[in-house]
């Protein structure tokens, strides 16, 4: 219905917008980007629903959260765009270190540049599987049909791209990332 | 170790000082531009 009814492509709207905008915003920080993108991710999917492949709600959602995660990476492959990401993360102060302490296994706090950054320089597959977990509030299962994986490989990715994140924080204070930091091959194809 | 070191990064994610909220107006004005795009989408 949703390819020829004008009213239930709005009521998908008022549904879906606020939780990609959600997405949008804790990815990208600055609301006017967010909403650029939100935007156009739904004007992307106003225009591509002949060919929406799915039958359900579920299908729906699968089928945008997979549209924004390809838009939120295109924008943030704009190096304009990331420095923009961390001027305003760098407004955003300081974590809690009773709430960081617990991943670092240290008592020193984080700052959100810190972990913005740290998540921008692991492989765009993780960024997205952090990204729609976190940002997104997805499970596993949603994860898994987003990025066409199976569920078990979604599960242990996602831990694997947490591991690199708290790999990239724990040395933040002696430089960039050594080699052995670096992600390993089944993220090199995101 | 950590036992469950997924609810210590939702423990840090959940703190973001990030406001996600719209007003009515700005919700109002995108969904008329994705209707008009609706209403223009291209015949299958």
């Amino acid at each position: 219905m949703a390819r020829t009814d004008r009213n239930v492509f709005g009521e998908l709207f008022d549904h879906f917008y606020p939780l990609i905008f959600a997405y949008c915003t804790r990815r990208l920080v600055v609301r006017e980007c967010a909403e650029d993108v939100a935007s156009e991710v739904f004007l992307k999917v106003a225009h591509g629903i002949q060919g929406f492949p799915g039958l359900c709600i579920e299908d729906f959602r699968r089928w945008l959260f997979r549209i924004a995660t390809n838009e939120l990476n295109a924008y943030l492959r704009q190096s304009i765009r990331r420095r923009e990401l961390l001027e305003a993360v760098a407004q955003m102060g300081r974590i809690n270190a009773s709430v960081s302490g617990p991943l670092l296994d240290d008592t020193s706090s984080l700052d959100w540049q810190e972990v913005y950054e740290a998540l921008g320089n692991l492989t765009d597959r993780e960024q997205s599987i952090i990204s729609l977990r976190f940002f997104g509030g997805l499970k596993h299962e949603q994860i898994a049909e987003v990025l066409d994986l199976e569920v078990g490989t979604t599960r242990a990715a996602l831990s694997r791209a947490l591991e690199h994140l708290r790999i990239r924080l724990g040395s933040r204070d002696v430089g960039r990332r050594s080699a052995s930091d670096a992600p390993q091959g089944d993220f090199e194809n995101a | 170790m950590r036992n469950d070191p997924h609810k210590d990064w939702d423990n840090l994610f959940n703190q973001l000082p990030l406001d996600t909220t719209l007003s009515v107006e700005q919700l109002e004005k995108v969904k008329r531009c994705a209707l008009d795009a609706f209403e223009n989408r291209p015949a299958p």
